[in-house]
């Protein structure tokens, strides 16, 4: 049962994958100024990546700030010895 | 060069794609004219301060406007002078530091146009050459404003002529290089993705820019019915992008390890100190005598004798088919900042055609000479007898591109020789210092014959009649 319905999972996410792409596609951004081909699907993929990338290295620079902070205050009762 | 009768000049013929301008050879001068279209991105690049900063950086190539007609004056805005390159090289004939130097200079022009308000709208590898040692962007019209939240055009082509090609070699094997050769327009993503291993796809840099990108893109094709635009991406978000795929190429490494060639000197064979010495001594008394423009070193192993050309201020091009070697050679003119040497990867049994479009899209080595001097030392045993060339073939083959002709006899008593006769039938009969020397003097007038000290090598200084 549970091998089942493990199985019928992507083809149940199938249908609304395929719905995403297609809307992807129809946000086509303007490369009217391209003298080369740019390549649709390489232009909406940066698209994609980009944004997960900008929201990684923001988590990251956040991840060092604490980490920082931390850095920071097991120092500062070393410093003062 | 395709000519113009009428106009005074030849058209690059590698010049021809992008709609802003071309370049034009005239009195052996390389101009470029800026044609209409492109006025307002043109006057961008200078006001906005990119193009100073570019080229005091030496990232861009300086140019000066002149008053020289253009070719085309019915589509003209400039004609500029940009300076000129010693000698063009393509990225199939970089070794892997050149090719990732390169595509690290293209990412650094592309983070200093977007601070300037400007982004590149092409990333041809073809784009950028080696001049005192350094990679520049010699193309002054790739550039165009940066519209927010437009995507990056040349995305794509940075994939594929740089990161691809990068890629394989670090991970998979360096002489993938070459396949450069093979596809004018970059490795094809969906190529890279399966000849790269399976732990490529454990570095996130490869695994968003080649792996997912190939199969993202292939998708895409099959089913894109033409778009309509929406889509944005914020100028952040590119940084963003443009700083992942730099981290990419700055996390691969290439060493030169076990590579016979590169060991050549260090273990020396039956190649004693004392033999090298007077060569390099005698090379040095040519050059003096000589004083050439230009030199070409084939066979450069760890490029010596090149060196010795380059330390007088002559411009050397340093050939060697194994890319150990280049890469050795290239490591020591970064560190210590040599500017006269170009280290090139060269099959000389196979040297680089006219490839691209009409097959003249790209120069054939030939092409590119001839030049002035050229060092063929320790080289003519492994083309007469690894290679089966005839020597009349070969000096022919040197005559058509040099006009001064510094050449190694290697007889077949050398250890050398020996070494490549051994476990196979010598069908070199002809393979003598007498018959080298008839076929040397039909096609040059020998100046010098001098036997190397330690050895029965001979080194000739010839002038092509």
């Amino acid at each position: 049962m549970d091998t089942y319905r493990f199985s019928s999972r992507p083809r149940r996410n199938r249908r609304p994958a395929a719905a995403t792409a297609a809307f992807l596609f129809l946000l086509i951004p303007g490369a009217a100024h391209a003298y080369i081909d740019p390549g649709s699907g390489s232009l909406i993929w940066q698209i994609l990546i980009a944004g997960a990338l900008t929201v990684a290295y923001c988590v990251k620079r956040f991840w060092h700030r604490i980490a920082g902070l931390f850095r920071q205050s097991r120092r500062s009762p070393d410093q003062d010895e | 060069m395709s000519e113009r009768p009428g106009m005074g000049g030849s058209l690059d013929p590698g010049s021809f794609r992008d709609p802003s301008g071309f370049v034009f050879r005239r009195h052996e001068t390389i101009y470029r004219q800026v044609n209409a279209s492109y006025a307002e991105e043109y006057e961008h690049l200078v006001s906005s301060g990119l193009y100073e900063e570019l080229a005091q950086a030496g990232l861009l190539i300086p140019h000066e406007e002149v008053d020289t007609p253009p070719p085309r004056p019915d589509s003209a805005y400039r004609v500029i002078r940009p300076e000129m390159i010693p000698f063009v090289s393509y990225p199939y004939e970089w070794c892997f530091g050149q090719l990732r130097d390169a595509a690290l200079a293209h990412l650094e022009v592309q983070r200093r146009a977007l601070a300037h308000g400007m982004t590149l709208k092409d990333c041809s590898a073809y784009n950028i050459q080696f001049r005192d040692g350094k990679p520049v962007l010699i193309d002054t019209l790739s550039f165009e404003r940066y519209r927010e939240g437009e995507p990056w055009v040349a995305y794509r082509q940075f994939c594929q002529h740089f990161l691809a090609p990068l890629a394989l070699m670090s991970h998979t094997d360096v002489r993938l290089g070459r396949l450069l050769r093979v596809h004018v327009d970059g490795i094809p993503l969906d190529l890279a993705s399966r000849l790269l291993p399976l732990r490529t796809r454990c570095s996130i840099p490869l695994l968003l820019h080649i792996h997912l990108h190939a199969s993202y893109a292939k998708r895409a094709s099959r089913s894109h019915r033409g778009g309509k635009r929406a889509a944005r991406l914020s100028r952040r978000s590119l940084e963003n992008l443009v700083r992942s795929l730099r981290t990419g190429i700055g996390r691969l490494r290439w060493r030169p390890r076990d590579s016979y060639w590169a060991g050549y000197y260090s273990e020396l064979h039956d190649y004693r100190t004392e033999t090298a010495e007077h060569k390099a001594g005698l090379v040095a008394e040519f050059l003096d005598h000589v004083r050439p423009s230009r030199v070409w070193d084939f066979g450069a192993n760890t490029g010596r004798y090149g060196r010795i050309a380059a330390d007088r201020g002559i411009p050397t091009v340093s050939f060697d088919f194994d890319p150990a070697c280049v890469e050795t050679i290239y490591e020591a003119v970064r560190n210590e900042g040599a500017t006269n040497v170009l280290p090139l990867v060269m099959d000389l049994a196979n040297p680089s055609p006219g490839i691209g479009w009409a097959g003249a899209e790209r120069s054939s080595l030939r092409d590119r000479g001839p030049t002035d001097m050229l060092l063929a030392l320790a080289l003519l045993h492994h083309l007469a007898i690894s290679n089966n060339v005839p020597i009349p073939a070969i000096i022919d083959f040197f005559s058509e591109l040099c006009r001064f002709l510094v050449v190694e006899f290697v007889p077949k008593n050398d250890a050398q020789v020996r070494e490549l006769l051994a476990g196979r039938r010598d069908v070199f009969a002809d393979y003598t210092q007498a018959a080298f020397e008839s076929s040397l003097g039909r096609t040059f007038r020998i100046e010098r014959v001098e036997r190397l000290r330690g050895s029965d090598r001979i080194l000739y200084l010839a002038e092509k009649r």
